[in-house]
């Protein structure tokens, strides 16, 4: 067996600090040493994109991202998006739109949905398509989740209510 | 599992050379990350090239080459504004590859070393006629796409060796290339066939002055055609011309039947993924010309 | 006011609708968003042990020997259980009990990934490494992989009990001369039509902790759609009274109907009882395609016969479901799969029949529609060959044959009581696609299909008669709010939701006064099964029968409070308001709290029992437009249309993602999904082989749209709507793929290459002229 690496990255703004075998992924870190069950886990094979999260800015599969690549480096997850009073836009917009159903995608969705916005603000159609490729949802046919990040990117509030 | 970062790349051969054979390099982590889940590889130590800002680059030399680093990442080279004007087909072939996630992390030199069959950049950069250069503390050496891949996930990489840089030639005049690619779902999928092709055009952008053809995701490693060249270089391109030739390139690959289709159907794409490929790229040569011509 | 005067004035109320009928956001939608809600896999329990289960690595094997020694000494290593140690029955079911907990050294496993030790441990790692440990001598036997051979009477037997392998009675619904109907008939369509295997692929794989409890019980947190059935099987299963077992749903990463069997939960009890400490046991996502339940193959040999002007004389069906190694849903699953056979059609003569086949492959058991998108398929491409075979129009062979309000259909006999709404649906479809599309030059060439359905909701799970009562607990506050507590599940359907909506308006209260409590077996009243796309209209009617109850009780205190006759007052802006001059108002809080001076109970009780299974009746129509590519053979959806009849609509948000959601998973289920097999053996074991369709697999334009024509049996006029486009999505892309290339593909899925395979047998046989259909809704008068 040999030693623990000590880890250090910023989470969310905040310094943390971990001790980790070199093959341990950076899901696990976050999910298990530092209790961000925010971040989801599947299939582990890059395909589902319930774990995705922000490193460095850009969206990745923390399954598939060993946690040592995220030494000293910036990683964002689900938790740190809203601020202390409001939501995020996105995440307001997902909850106006009805974009999310079983919600188990909806921390990936809305993190590759974050990544796409900060590099592209007003996506087409199609562009928002690209964006979250990666990300399967079961649950929603992903028509409200295209809807949602629209608006999100048009600073535009839910439809009137009461229309289908 | 011990684990370096190295902060040179020859830092890294050094870390390489130290006679342990169980060490592995490693990139963006894709596909390590997966082979060791699935416990098809237990390195016992990880050498890690993915922040070595000597190996994330993209430029084009004196010879107008386009040279890109190992650790580049498909978003970057998908991205790279370079590329895009240099490059068209390669940054195309990145948009199409896997994920967005997939490409963030993973590097172009980890997909061609990792030598899964069915890769998208391997088809292309043989089309392209690229070369890489391998590093390790005996120097440094440079192969031709076609030499590098050996057979199914095996490489002509030593176990002393790093995979420096990806050189694609300079293009040559009024030329165009293409990609194309079948699979059941628009994203995220493996290729179920690859096809990737260059086309020059003589001075009158009439006929072919050179064209290469190369195969993905069909047998164990992907392959240039032999037939390509040979029917096309000189004569005169044309519709039928093309199907022709792409039918012959589709003669030419080995296919078998497996799970996930038919050896027939298979072979059969191949000849349409060619024949789109080829006049994709043939319009697009036509279109280089174009400028010169009038 | 009682659910039935309610219903009398559900045209007059809907005017006034505050709550019901808008897109309010769900009630979970906050913690989703931010991380916060806590799914199965987020369980953490201070103390907690870590399991792993060692699987069988055969399809058929018998256990000559498991030898768990080397495993048990693996560091960290707390327990390891093998059958020996399960006190109880060791088997488990809805229907039939035949699935082991952990199988005995001795006995034979029967699939790959039958359980046969559970590794505790101090870390998942260690529990992992020594799951590996465990070393299991098999003799390995030949698995029976094919259904149809399987049901030779004299076939090896799978379960030695049942023998030809019959998982359940063969279901048979028959009715009028079936010769004479063929006889009659001018054309006979014969086809064989067969579905693949479907995997649910939720996204949350099944997980939860157990808890030994002081008394000698157990408390299981882990998701099911069905809490007090896993009461019940776990307690038998494992040898403990059910009143000392309970369980406690969590939020499940989606469910569509693979979630309504044990999975996690008697292991994670057993090892809780056994260590004494909290164990959590999470399956990993190959774990969950190998041991889950799956949608059932099916093969269905078909025969419509009709007279040269379209009328169907005559149906014939032979169908044949591949349960796999243990029953789970299969009883009730075939006998949707029967029922969906007739379509909405007027039947006069027919004999269906379906059998379930026990083999060792992957247990197929409940799945989103039920046993229904396969017959659906199976009819409505019948149905559109026909009307090619007659050069009938596919819209007015359909409206020549529609049943009729007043009607009894041959399956499961329930007056249609409300207007059979199809033709409408079509015809509103029709307008919504507008001009059929038309193939430009090139490889590509588009086509328009449809196909329709008359999706029962159902109050049982396929009317076998595990419960019919919808029990529900209604309390109202001392601040004027309410907790409504119901057996259920909340998996993303939004069932939490809806009660809230429906609950505000009736109390005059606003949907976040709410809150729900679902399902915690310790809390809940019996409700029945989250499944069946019952939950909005039962336990909608029992809320409403509990809270009229209760305010009879409020109306006794606030009447006297504000001198006025009960039967003048109402429930609106939290307060008990007198009709005729509403600035004479109590707040409903402080009615709650007076009547609690008083000894007035404010929690009602309901129990709504229907005295039929099948609630009602529910219409879709889908229009598909599609462009086939005829080089390679692989389909793009243009567009989809789906119009649907289910009644008054709660919340036409929630009601839009499970029409998106239930079309993507049937679009997969005609287009790509396809969980195989060889030899019992998974040949697409995760997410990288098994197709689930991508955001960029999605039509280019999806319009949905309903018609609102309420039940007046149903809360607000409700019916149900949870599975309905699951249903005709694949006939109608498969008509689409016809009209664009001139082929049938009687085998789901349609991919690439089977449709370039099918074209390529139409061009070596008399290639045919191809032309363009003229769509119109004219055909729809008939």
């Amino acid at each position: 067996m040999s030693a623990l690496l000590p880890l250090r990255l910023t989470v969310n703004g905040r310094t943390r600090e971990a001790l980790v075998d070199a093959g341990r992924s950076l899901v696990d870190v976050l999910r298990d040493d530092l209790g961000l069950t925010g971040t989801k886990v599947n299939c582990r094979l890059g395909e589902c994109g319930t774990c995705t999260v922000l490193l460095d800015g850009r969206n990745v599969h923390a399954c598939l991202t060993l946690a040592v690549h995220a030494n000293g480096r910036n990683v964002t997850t689900i938790e740190g998006l809203a601020g202390e009073e409001r939501l995020h836009p996105i995440q307001q917009a997902f909850v106006e739109h009805h974009a999310l159903q079983c919600g188990y995608c909806t921390p990936g969705m809305i993190l590759s949905a974050k990544a796409l916005l900060d590099e592209t603000p007003r996506p087409t159609r199609r562009e928002i398509q690209h964006g979250l490729t990666g990300n399967l949802c079961r649950c929603t046919g992903y028509e409200q989740i295209i809807e949602a990040v629209a608006a999100a990117a048009h600073g535009v509030r839910s439809p009137k209510e009461g229309g289908s | 599992m011990e684990y370096v970062e190295p902060r040179s790349l020859s830092e890294a051969c050094d870390a390489l050379s130290d006679e342990r054979s169980d060490a592995k390099v490693l990139a963006g982590g894709v596909a390590l990350s997966i082979m060791m889940r699935w416990g098809l590889v237990k390195p016992g130590r990880l050498i890690s090239i993915r922040y070595l800002e000597e190996l994330r680059y993209a430029r084009v030399d004196n010879h107008q080459a386009l040279r890109i680093g190992a650790a580049t990442t498909h978003r970057e080279i998908e991205t790279s504004s370079l590329i895009r004007e240099q490059q068209p087909a390669l940054a195309e072939m990145e948009r199409r590859l896997a994920s967005v996630q997939v490409r963030n992390s993973g590097t172009l030199g980890g997909n061609l070393c990792h030598a899964d069959s069915a890769a998208d950049p391997a088809p292309l950069l043989l089309a392209l006629d690229a070369s890489v250069v391998l590093a390790s503390v005996r120097g440094r050496r440079t192969l031709s796409l076609k030499e590098f891949f050996r057979g199914y996930l095996t490489t002509a990489l030593a176990p002393d060796e790093i995979l420096a840089e990806i050189v694609i030639p300079a293009q040559p005049p009024r030329s165009g290339a293409a990609y194309m690619k079948h699979s059941t779902r628009n994203a995220v999928d493996f290729p179920f066939a690859g096809v990737a092709t260059q086309v020059s055009l003589s001075t009158d952008a009439a006929s072919c002055a050179g064209a290469r053809l190369a195969v993905g995701a069909v047998g164990p490693t992907p392959r240039l055609s032999e037939s390509i060249p040979r029917l096309l270089d000189g004569r005169l391109l044309s519709e039928p011309v093309i199907g022709e030739a792409a039918t012959a390139a589709s003669l030419e690959v080995e296919v078998a039947d497996d799970a996930s289709g038919s050896a027939e159907y298979r072979r059969h794409l191949v000849a349409v993924l060619a024949r789109r490929a080829l006049t994709q790229a043939w319009e697009r040569a036509r279109a280089a010309a174009a400028p010169e011509r009038s | 006011m009682k659910p039935a005067q309610y219903h009398e004035s559900v045209e007059e109320r809907a005017k006034q609708l505050r709550v019901v009928g808008r897109a309010v956001p769900s009630v979970d939608a906050p913690a989703k968003v931010t991380g916060r809600a806590c799914f199965n896999v987020d369980l953490r329990f201070p103390g907690m042990l870590h399991a792993k289960a060692a699987r069988s690595l055969h399809p058929h094997a018998r256990l000559v020997k498991v030898d768990t020694s080397s495993a048990r000494r693996h560091p960290g290593v707390v327990a390891v259980l093998t059958a020996a140690d399960v006190p109880g029955l060791n088997r488990f079911g809805d229907y039939i009990a035949d699935q082991p907990v952990l199988v005995a050294e001795g006995a034979t496993v029967k699939m790959v990934g039958d359980p046969i030790a559970l590794v505790v441990a101090e870390t998942e790692r260690a529990a992992a490494e020594a799951a590996e440990l465990i070393e299991v001598e098999y003799e390995e036997l030949t698995p029976i992989d094919d259904p149809e051979g399987a049901l030779d009477p004299n076939a090896a037997r799978v379960h030695p009990e049942h023998p030809g392998n019959l998982c359940g009675e063969p279901v048979i619904v028959e009715g009028g001369d079936l010769a004479r109907g063929f006889a009659e008939a001018d054309v006979v369509i014969e086809a064989c039509y067969s579905t693949q295997r479907q995997e649910h692929a939720y996204m949350e794989p099944e997980a939860g902790v157990a808890v030994a409890e002081p008394d000698g019980g157990v408390t299981v947190y882990a998701g099911t759609q069905a809490p007090m059935q896993v009461r019940a099987n776990l307690a038998t299963a494992i040898g403990l009274p059910e009143h000392k077992v309970r369980i406690v749903p969590v939020t499940m990463g989606g469910a569509f109907g693979g979630k309504i069997d044990m999975s996690v939960h008697p292991g994670l009890a057993l090892m809780a009882l056994k260590t004494g400490r909290p164990v959590r046991w999470a399956w990993t996502s190959e774990e969950s395609f190998v041991a889950s339940p799956k949608r059932h193959p099916a093969v269905g040999r078909l025969r419509l016969g009709a007279t040269r002007d379209g009328r169907i004389t005559a149906l014939e069906a032979d169908w044949i479901l591949d349960g796999g190694a243990y029953a789970s849903q299969s009883p009730a699953v075939v006998r949707c799969t029967v029922g969906y056979t007739f379509g909405p059609y007027r039947i006069p003569n027919y004999r269906v029949q379906g059998r379930v086949a026990y083999t060792h492959n992957p247990i197929s058991g409940g799945f989103r529609g039920f046993g229904g998108p396969q017959s659906a398929f199976a009819i409505e491409s019948a149905m559109n060959k026909l009307a090619e075979r007659l050069g009938i129009d596919p819209v007015g062979l359909r409206m020549r044959n529609i049943l009729q309000q007043g009607e009894v259909p041959p399956w499961r006999a329930l007056v249609m009581h409300t207007p059979v709404t199809v033709p409408r649906l079509l015809q509103r479809a029709l307008e919504l696609a507008g001009p059929a599309p038309r193939s430009a030059a090139g490889p590509l060439r588009v086509g328009r299909g449809l196909a329709v359905t008359m999706p029962v909701f159902d109050n049982s799970g396929g009317a076998v008669p595990l419960l019919k009562g919808t029990g529900l607990r209604l309390e109202v506050t001392g601040d004027g709010g309410a907790i409504v507590r119901f057996e259920s599940a909340e998996y993303g359907e939004g069932v939490a939701t809806a009660l809230a909506q429906m609950t505000a308006e009736v109390l005059g209260i606003e949907p976040q006064d709410v809150s729900c409590v679902l399902g915690d077996t310790a809390a809940v009243p019996k409700s029945g099964r989250a499944v069946g796309s019952r939950q909005v209209y039962c336990l909608g009617n029992a809320m409403l029968a509990a809270a009229a109850e209760l305010q009879e009780r409020l109306f006794l205190v606030a009447g006297e409070r504000l001198e006025a006759s009960p039967a003048a007052l109402m429930l609106a802006e939290r307060c008990v308001v007198v009709r005729a001059e509403p600035s004479r108002r109590v707040a409903l809080g402080e009615v709650v709290q007076a009547c609690r001076v008083r000894g007035i109970n404010t929690e009602a009780n309901a129990f709504y029992a229907a005295s039929h299974a099948p609630l009602g009746h529910t219409f879709c129509a889908a229009v598909v437009d599609l462009a086939v590519d005829t080089e390679t053979g692989k389909i793009s959806i243009l567009k989809t249309v789906s119009v649907l009849d289910v009644g008054r609509v709660i919340n036409p948000g929630m009601l839009r993602g499970q029409m998106h959601g239930g079309e993507i998973q049937a679009m997969g289920f005609a287009l790509m999904e396809d969980m195989r097999t060889e030899d019992g053996r998974l040949k697409t074991p995760t997410l990288v082989e098994y197709l689930v369709p991508t955001i960029m697999d999605i039509p280019e334009e999806s319009t949905m749209d309903t018609l609102e024509l309420p039940d007046p049996t149903g809360p607000f006029g409700a019916k149900g709507a949870g599975e309905h486009t699951t249903k005709d999505l694949a006939p109608a892309i498969v008509h689409g793929i016809h009209e664009a290339v001139g082929v049938w593909i009687d085998d789901l899925p349609a991919t690439p290459e089977r449709v370039w395979k099918a074209m390529q047998r139409a061009a070596s046989q008399t290639p045919k002229p191809h032309k363009e259909r003229e769509w119109s809704t004219s055909n729809l008068e008939v």
